[in-house]
């Protein structure tokens, strides 16, 4: 009898009705491990009720009380850290440390909203006009939806939702039905932290739950993490009823490696920004481009040599570098790429296609791919593969690198490895990208910062957590205030008052 | 004595030594009058060793990324909260403060830590590019070397532990920590707990001494900082010292916060306000609310109400739930807080309630003084102007709002003042126009949430910045501004001008 993995609605594991269910894999063997609950519209909107039911005491309860259980949900996740990465690492497949790499950046979010009273101030002026004050005050929304995608079950939903909730709302959580299980397990925790039912509320499923919170008019804000197609339906639609929206998409990070770079440092930096985590995240970086022929070969040889001595294998080995990708039909999806970069007349320098990992034969393992002179016309260069396929693209100049950068269609995070300054200066300077790192593969900002990409990498005009997510997930009430004078001790007055 | 009252350490580089002084001081348990510790007064090698270890420890402390140093305070708050009772008791016992006062007093340090765990976003700077064309510039805080703190006896939790360590110590500094001799216990556990919660050897150091060698505390090189809190006497001693030795300080010291009663106001509520705001802690307060201005209509009944209120406070022992005032700090204490009472009805003032050698069964030998109230104070008395920091209120009558705020900042202190009132209008204008840094609308005490400055003024207060929130990370962090350019082949044979560039 295969568990379900169901809701959390009102403080409660319920099921809901009208629901559909489908299957939960662990790629790295390819077997069913539990199903997951398809929620109707009718679920979704028993989670909106709960949310809405819940917000009027929430919004009233100090920001300093909303800290306390936040100072104490981080207690209770460092608590079960453990258990929690095993419950990703089995759904989604990769490799323990890296769940846990996740998990902490997850915890750093609840770090920084533990100073919700704060960052929630709003600002004061006295004497705007003769004895008028003005201040602004920063109020909460109200049900918030929030949709995350599958390669970070545990960040992701806590990059928006504990924002939210510091901030005074309530919130609908739908998050990856590909991998529900670590998710479910750190909404749990949230009641023993003390936080009160209906806050937050988890509903699983697909399309049909997601067009309910962008259409239900309780919702107030749509916050979204996926593909950009996906992403842009989002924005437009929930743009459309009214919602303010952001929706995070996706990306092909390019890293320019200039002559002067550490190359052995370069080709490290790369292995882990191409490879880590498989490719699956919008921040890595599966395009090197190489600035001269010279550092070119240099690169291509180099790092062939790093990836043959990859360890590809189970999650829950940490030895391993790399686990599987996610899903079948992900694999099938990445194994076709490659297919077509051959085909459209890349240089295949590694091929990772063959890879058996013994005693996993029915896992989702793809072997590391390295292309070399790719040219900006191919559709590998052009789309997101969200595998662990890298491509080298060959460039004269510094220029003509970040020429190309600038016209590809997203803009999320991108790298230059340089020693010189004025380089490294004049790139983060110009270049039409919103996470820039300097000798830095990942410059995901750390959880006081905001996170977010420019182009069709993000639509919307608020990033992820830090200030971003406080301005997002509160709107600015404007009081301009007068007292009129004395009042008690005149009496009434029944001419027209007049200053004096 | 009653048990054998044992010697206090002190803790240089987290190890706890017993000082090599032959001087102990007295630490008595107020609500017995019993001795049951004694403080070392420590030498002034001891002294020089606290302030030698945090010298030591602050480059590995201030180099530890402060993400990093924050997961010590998250730490540390779990253990505050786990032993909330203890330190509670200790406080209590060594204090004399009643059981819910000390509590808070123990809160208040976590409220602080929670403010201070956000050091990661309150440490950023700013940046501007092209602030000349291909000039950038860049600010950071930066944490600044070895703090020196002379805490007061009145809260041996909050002010020491509170005030001064969690934001010090999370902004990348050293710490040395001159407790109060009277009632270090509770600071000490706290030490430990701070070691507990991981924080390295020698960030943390903590001294009891005499006036004698604290003073090397103000002179000494390896100290950049200040932050003392106690008299306007020794406050303007330590200022003016630390200062003149070019290091920078904050120092509170007393307060006369006084309250402005309209006719319009809920008087009943106004008047249980007032009596938790001169009763609380016995007075010992420098939020305390000692003074109230009331205008003449409302004036019987408020005085009726405060005796009646007054009277229903159970005089205890500290550590006994059903206490309602405690004693005060020891023998010292309550023979100037009898002899103010002393000079009031000498004179003139009404002693309409005297809380003088009150009966408190089984503790006879405590400092106890009961609720004590003077009516038609008038502004020659001294025992309406200067601090008496005990559970003493002075009334004076004022025939308006006007007259009212003119008495009230006429004082030479300007910590904290109230307005109890229904009235928009007077509210706003008392705001605008008290000299008192912290403000009440309808609150008798109001002190600042951790995530504001603590703000008082005139002769409350010498310095520019103040302890808790903004202020507080800044009084413990300096600034750094980066200016960069890059140099282009082109610019090697261009002339340089007299500013750089950089206009």
């Amino acid at each position: 009898m295969t568990s379900i993995v169901e809701h959390y609605i009102n403080g409660k594991r319920v099921s809901g009705s009208g629901d559909r269910h489908q299957d939960v894999f662990n790629p790295a063997t390819g077997e069913v491990t539990c199903q997951v609950a398809l929620a109707s519209a009718a679920t979704v909107e028993e989670a909106i009720t709960a949310a809405e039911a819940a917000f009027p005491a929430w919004r009233d309860t100090t920001p300093a009380k909303r800290a306390q259980i936040l100072f104490r949900y981080k207690q209770l996740l460092d608590e079960h850290a453990e258990e929690i990465d095993l419950l990703l690492t089995l759904e989604h497949g990769k490799v323990l440390p890296d769940a846990h790499g996740e998990f902490q950046r997850a915890v750093e979010v609840v770090d920084y909203m533990c100073g919700a009273p704060e960052l929630l101030k709003g600002e004061h002026s006295k004497n705007v006009g003769p004895a008028i004050d003005s201040w602004s005050e920063r109020q909460a929304l109200g049900v918030c939806a929030t949709i995350t995608p599958f390669n970070f079950p545990v960040m992701v939903p806590m990059w928006t939702l504990i924002p939210a909730i510091a901030c005074g709302n309530t919130v609908v959580l739908k998050p990856s039905e590909k991998d529900p299980s670590s998710t479910f397990r750190a909404i749990e925790l949230l009641k023993e932290a003390g936080l009160p039912d209906g806050v937050v509320n988890l509903v699983n499923g697909d399309k049909e739950a997601v067009d309910v919170l962008l259409t239900d008019p309780r919702i107030q804000a749509v916050s979204f993490v996926g593909s950009t197609p996906i992403a842009e339906y989002i924005y437009t639609t929930g743009s459309a009823n009214g919602k303010r929206v952001q929706a995070l998409g996706g990306a092909k990070n390019h890293a320019i490696i200039m002559p002067d770079a550490d190359l052995d440092n370069a080709v490290s930096a790369m292995m882990g920004a191409a490879f880590g985590s498989c490719g699956e995240r919008c921040m890595a970086v599966p395009v090197a481009v190489v600035v001269g022929d010279e550092t070119g070969d240099a690169f291509v040889e180099k790092i062939k040599g790093e990836i043959a001595g990859m360890k590809v294998g189970p999650g829950t080995d940490a030895g391993n570098d790399m686990g599987p990708l996610v899903t079948r039909p992900h694999f099938e999806k990445v194994k076709g790429y490659v297919d077509l970069g051959v085909e459209e007349g890349a240089e295949l320098v590694v091929d990772g296609r063959d890879l058996v990992v013994e005693g996993n034969e029915n896992g989702y393992f793809l072997g590391a791919c390295l292309f070399d002179k790719v040219t900006p016309e191919m559709t590998i260069y052009q789309d997101e593969i969200f595998g662990p396929v890298l491509v080298v693209v060959r460039a004269k100049n510094q220029q003509e690198a970040m020429d190309m950068i600038d016209a590809h269609e997203f803009g999320n995070g991108t790298c230059i490895f340089t020693r010189d300054g004025e380089a490294a200066r004049y790139f983060t300077d110009n270049i039409q990208v919103g996470m820039v790192g300097v000798n830095v593969p990942l410059p995901v900002p750390v959880a006081y910062q905001s996170f977010g990409g420019w182009k069709r990498s993000l639509f919307g005009d608020h990033g992820m957590y830090g200030k971003d997510g406080i301005n997002f997930f509160t709107r600015r009430k404007t009081i301009t205030q007068r007292w009129p004078t004395a009042g008690v001790r005149e009496g009434a007055v029944f001419t027209f008052p007049s200053s004096k | 004595m009653s048990e054998q009252a044992k010697k206090l350490k002190y803790c240089v580089n987290g190890e706890w030594n017993t000082s090599s002084t032959e001087t102990y001081m007295n630490c008595y348990n107020p609500s017995t009058g019993e001795v049951i510790a004694q403080a070392p007064q420590c030498t002034a090698e001891e002294v020089e060793s606290a302030v030698a270890a945090a010298k030591a420890a602050y480059p590995g402390w201030s180099n530890t990324p402060v993400v990093k140093r924050v997961q010590v305070l998250f730490k540390f708050k779990t253990l505050l909260e786990k032993h909330l009772d203890e330190l509670t008791e200790i406080l209590a016992r060594e204090m004399g403060k009643a059981w819910e006062e000390a509590k808070g007093d123990v809160l208040k340090v976590i409220e602080v830590v929670d403010f201070a765990c956000g050091m990661p976003h309150l440490m950023k700077g700013e940046a501007l590019m092209d602030c000349a064309t291909g000039y950038d510039t860049t600010m950071y805080h930066h944490p600044v070397g070895v703090f020196a703190g002379i805490a007061p006896w009145n809260f041996p939790a909050m002010i020491p532990q509170g005030w001064m360590a969690p934001i010090c110590i999370a902004a990348g500094n050293c710490f040395v920590l001159k407790a109060a001799s009277f009632v270090p216990q509770t600071s000490m556990r706290i030490t430990e707990l701070w070691y507990e919660a991981g924080l390295p050897k020698g960030v943390l150091n903590m001294v009891t001494t005499s006036r004698h060698e604290a003073e090397i505390l103000l002179e000494h090189p390896d100290i950049a900082g200040v932050s003392f809190v106690g008299s306007t006497k020794v406050g303007l001693h330590i200022y003016s010292t630390a200062a003149a030795n070019g290091k920078r300080v904050q120092a509170l010291t007393e307060a006369k916060n006084h309250a402005m009663v309209l006719e319009d106001c809920m008087l009943q509520r106004t008047a249980r306000g007032i009596v938790n705001a001169f009763c609380g802690c016995a007075g010992q307060r420098c939020m305390a609310l000692p003074v109230i201005c009331v205008e003449e209509s409302v004036a019987d009944k408020l005085v009726e109400y405060l005796v009646q209120f007054s009277s229903e406070l159970k005089l205890g022992p500290a550590y006994e739930e059903s206490t309602g005032l405690g004693p005060l700090v020891n023998q010292g204490h309550m023979e100037f807080v009898t002899d103010w009472i002393q000079k009031g009805v000498d004179e003139g003032a009404k002693l309409v309630l005297d809380g003088r050698n009150p009966e408190v069964p089984g503790y006879e030998n405590g400092f106890y003084v009961g609720p004590t109230i003077f009516d038609h104070v008038t502004e020659e008395m001294a025992v309406g102007r200067d601090e008496i920091f005990g559970p003493v209120i002075c009334i004076k009558r004022i025939q308006n709002f006007e007259e009212g705020l003119q008495i009230m900042n006429n004082s030479e202190f300007a910590n904290g003042s109230a307005i109890y009132t229904q009235n928009g209008y007077y509210a706003r204008e008392f705001c605008k126009r008290t000299h008192a840094g912290m403000v009440g609308v309808n609150v008798g005490i109001p002190v600042p949430l951790g995530v504001f400055g603590f703000t008082g003024q005139k002769k409350s207060f010498f310095g520019d910045l103040h302890t808790m929130g903004k202020d507080g990370v800044r009084f413990f962090t300096e600034l750094k501004c980066v200016t960069s350019t890059w140099f282009t082949e082109e610019m090697a044979t261009q002339k340089v001008t007299t500013w750089d560039g950089t206009i």
